[in-house]
C-alpha cells in the first residue's frame, strides 16, 4: 500500500459525520463576504451600500497580482461595505448583504443534469482556465491558493500528473468523503477539465483506505465508463497524517520529491488539486456557477447531530451550529478546520469562507494543552516530522533567537502540520516556536533579497 | 516573542454564549489542537517495563542480594531527587512522579555487585541523582546518563568492592 516515506503520525480519526448525507443549509438572513478569503491580494469591492445583488453577482473584483474575485451567494441589498472581524481575528474589508428572497443571476445553470466533456463541444484549454479564474475558485482544502494560477504552469515546466487530493487526513472532517460519494461523476468530469486545461494525459485520485466506499465507487465507475474517462486512476493510500500535504501526497502517489522552496510541485511535473476544488471547477465551467457555496463539516464529540452542510459562503457559523443541534454546553474551543491544522475561532459570528472545510467544537476538557516538561531528547518529534526536520532543535534555536541556526536547519520547509507537537511526550509547544522562527526567517530572507536587488 | 510559552491560552467571559450558562470565552491556542497522549511518565515506565526480564533474571541468579541492591538503589534515587528538588533547588513542582528517578535507580542497581554494602549504594545514588542529574538542571538537561555517572564514581572510589562479587548460586 502506498504512502509517503518520511515521518507521519496517526491521530484518532473521529470521523463522526462520515455517514451523514450532505444537507443544504438554510439561507442566512445576513451574509458577510470577506474580500480576503484567499492567499494573495484582497479583492476590491465593486458594490456600495444600497446596491441590489443577486446570487452570483460580483461583489469584489480580483486585486492586483495573485488574487481572485468574490461573488454574492445570496440575493438582497448591500447593508454596508466595511472592515469586520474575520476568522483570523483581524479586521478586514467585507461586503455585508441583507438577504431578500433567493434570486439567481440568469447566466447560472441551476439544473442538476450532468454535463460531460462531449456536451461542452470543443471548449479550449484557455477558455477552461478563464472560466475557473472568473469564478473566483481557490484551493478548497484550506490552503485557498488561487486555482487559476495553479493551472498555468510557468514556462519551462510541464504537467505530467494531475493528483486529486481526496485524502482528507484531518481527523473529524468528512466533507470531501461525502462529496465523492454523492457527486462522483461530476468529479470525474472536473478532472477531465483540469487535464484538458493543462494538457496532461494522466490523473490520479489519492484516497486513504479509511474511505473504502469512496474508493470502490470511483474505481467501479472508472471501470464501467473506461472509454469516457480515460487516463484517470484511483490510488488507495495507507492512512497516515499529513498525507493531504501537497508534498507528501506527491511522494505517496507518484514517488517524486519536491525540492525545498522556492521549488513548486510543478517542478516535478505534478499539479495537486483538492477534490472539493475539482467539483467547484466542474460547476464553474459547465454551469457558469461562481464559487458561492461549499461543503463544510460541523462536528465534535458533544455535537448533537454532526453534519455535512452545503452552505452558502457568508453564512454565519452560528447558524450552522444551530442546524447541527446547537452549541454543546461543554464547548471549550471552536476550531475552523480540523484539529491538526485548524484555527481556533474567537466567536461564532465569523462567516463560512471559501476555505472553510470544517467547524469543530471541542469540549472544554479536551481543549487545554498538557503541562510542559523539559525535552527528554527522545527524538520522537524527529521521527514524526514529514519534512525530515529536527523540531526540538528548531524550537531551541527559536528560544535562543538564533535565526541563522533556524535558517540553516531549513525552518522554512516546515509545513506547519503539527505532527511534532502532537507527538511530543513532554507537551512542548514545538510548532508555536517553529512558526515564530519560520516567519522571522522568511522576513530576513525577503529583506536580504530586497537588499540584493537594490545593489 | 508571541506564542512561545505554554500560556497561550486565554479564558475570560464570552458574550456570545448568553443563555448557555457557559460564561467563558472560547479557548484560543495555536494548532495542533489534539495531542497523541504520550507523556514523559509513559516513556520512563515503558523503559522500566522493558527492564523486567533483566530484573527477573537478576533475581533468579543472584537472589536476595540483588533484591536488596535494587530496592535500595531505587529508593535512594527517588529520595534524593525529592530532597534536592524540595530543599536545595526549592522548586514547587516535584518531579519524582515522572518515573525518571525510578529508572535511574533501577539502572544503577543493575550496575552494582549483589553484595555491595548498602551505604555504598546510597552514595552511588546520591552521586547519580545529585551530580549526574540535578546539578545540570534535572530531567532532560543531563549531559551523561546519571546512572553511569554513579557507577563510574563508585568504580573509582571503591574499586575493590565494585570489582569482586559472589558467583551466582545457579552456576
Ligand atoms: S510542524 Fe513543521 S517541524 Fe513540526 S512536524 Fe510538521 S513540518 Fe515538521
Ligand atoms: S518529542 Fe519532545 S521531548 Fe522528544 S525530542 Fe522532541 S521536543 Fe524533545
Amino acid at each position: 500500500m502506498k504512502t509517503f516515506h518520511i515521518g507521519g503520525v496517526h491521530p484518532a480519526e473521529n470521523k463522526l459525520s462520515a455517514a451523514e448525507p450532505i444537507r443544504t443549509a438554510a439561507i442566512p438572513k445576513q451574509a458577510v463576504f470577506s474580500m480576503f478569503q484567499h492567499i494573495g491580494a484582497p479583492a476590491v469591492p465593486v458594490v456600495k451600500k444600497g446596491d441590489e445583488v443577486k446570487v452570483g453577482t460580483l461583489l469584489g473584483e480580483a486585486g492586483k497580482g495573485l488574487s481572485v474575485p468574490v461573488f454574492s451567494s445570496v440575493s438582497g441589498k448591500v447593508n454596508k461595505v466595511d472592515a469586520v472581524l474575520d476568522s483570523s481575528g483581524t479586521r478586514r474589508m467585507a461586503v455585508i448583504v441583507d438577504v431578500e428572497g433567493d434570486e439567481w443571476e440568469d447566466s447560472i445553470d441551476r439544473s442538476d443534469k450532468l454535463v460531460t466533456m462531449k456536451d461542452l463541444g470543443g471548449i479550449t484549454a484557455e477558455e477552461v482556465v478563464n472560466r475557473i479564474k472568473a469564478a473566483g475558485i481557490v484551493g478548497m482544502g484550506g490552503a485557498t491558493f488561487p486555482t487559476g494560477i495553479k493551472l498555468m504552469p510557468p514556462p519551462g515546466t510541464k504537467a505530467e500528473a494531475i493528483i486529486v487530493n481526496a485524502v482528507e487526513c484531518e481527523p473529524y472532517l468528512t466533507a470531501d468523503h461525502r462529496l465523492m460519494l454523492e457527486k462522483p461523476e461530476q468529479i470525474l468530469v472536473g478532472i477531465q477539465l483540469i487535464k484538458h486545461a493543462v494538457n496532461c494525459p494522466k490523473a490520479y485520485i489519492g484516497i486513504e483506505m479509511n474511505k473504502p466506499d469512496a474508493i470502490k465507487l470511483l474505481t467501479d465507475l472508472l471501470k464501467e465508463k473506461a472509454a469516457q474517462y480515460p487516463g484517470i486512476e484511483v490510488v488507495p493510500l495507507k492512512v497516515k497524517y499529513p498525507q493531504g500535504g501537497e508534498k507528501q501526497l506527491i511522494d505517496a502517489v507518484i514517488g517524486r520529491q519536491v525540492p525545498a522552496p522556492p521549488a513548486l510541485p510543478i517542478n516535478v511535473g505534478a499539479i495537486v488539486q483538492n477534490v472539493g476544488t475539482v467539483y467547484a471547477i466542474y460547476e464553474a465551467v459547465t454551469k457558469h456557477k461562481p464559487l458561492i457555496e461549499r461543503i463544510i463539516t460541523v462536528t465534535g464529540k458533544s455535537v448533537k447531530n454532526p453534519s455535512n452542510f452545503l452552505a452558502r459562503i457568508g453564512t454565519p457559523m452560528q447558524q450552522l451550529i444551530d442546524e447541527a443541534g446547537g452549541l454543546p454546553e461543554d464547548t471549550g474551543k471552536i476550531i475552523g478546520g480540523g484539529p491538526m491544522m485548524g484555527r481556533a475561532l474567537m466567536s461564532l459570528e465569523v462567516p463560512v469562507t471559501k476555505g472553510s472545510s470544517g467547524l469543530l467544537l471541542m469540549a472544554e476538557k479536551e481543549s487545554r494543552r498538557g503541562e510542559v516538561s523539559p525535552c527528554i531528547r527522545c527524538a520522537k518529534c524527529v521521527s514524526a516530522c514529514p519534512m525530515g526536520l529536527e523540531p526540538y532543535l528548531l524550537a531551541s534555536y527559536t528560544r535562543l533567537k538564533d535565526w541563522d541556526g533556524c535558517e540553516k536547519n531549513d525552518v522554512t520547509s516546515c509545513i506547519e502540520c503539527g505532527s511534532c507537537a502532537f507527538t511530543c511526550p513532554s507537551n512542548r509547544p514545538l510548532l508555536d516556536n517553529i512558526r515564530v522562527a519560520k516567519q522571522t526567517v522568511m522576513g530576513i530572507i525577503k529583506a536580504r533579497h530586497m537588499e540584493a536587488i537594490k545593489k | 516573542m508571541p506564542n512561545t510559552s505554554n500560556s497561550s491560552q486565554v479564558s475570560t467571559p464570552l458574550p456570545t454564549r448568553e443563555g448557555q450558562g457557559g460564561g467563558s470565552r472560547p479557548i484560543i491556542s495555536l494548532s495542533p489542537h489534539v495531542h497523541g497522549g504520550d507523556s514523559v511518565q509513559r516513556n520512563m515506565y515503558g523503559v522500566c517495563i522493558a527492564l523486567v526480564p533483566a530484573l527477573i533474571a537478576s533475581l533468579y541468579f543472584f537472589g536476595l542480594g540483588s533484591a536488596i541492591v535494587l530496592a535500595t538503589s531505587v529508593a535512594a534515587c527517588v529520595f534524593f531527587e525529592w530532597a534536592i528538588t524540595r530543599f536545595i533547588l526549592d522548586r514547587e513542582r516535584l518531579t519524582i512522579c515522572d518515573g525518571s528517578a525510578v529508572l535511574t535507580g533501577l539502572l544503577l542497581g543493575f550496575n552494582l555487585p549483589s553484595n555491595l554494602p548498602i551505604w555504598i549504594i546510597i552514595i552511588g545514588a546520591l552521586v547519580a541523582i545529585g551530580i549526574g542529574k540535578m546539578t545540570f538542571g534535572g530531567l532532560g538537561t543531563n549531559p551523561f546518563n546519571p546512572a553511569l555517572v554513579g557507577r563510574v564514581f563508585l568504580l573509582i572510589s571503591f574499586p575493590v568492592q565494585m570489582t569482586s562479587w559472589p558467583l551466582s548460586h545457579q552456576m
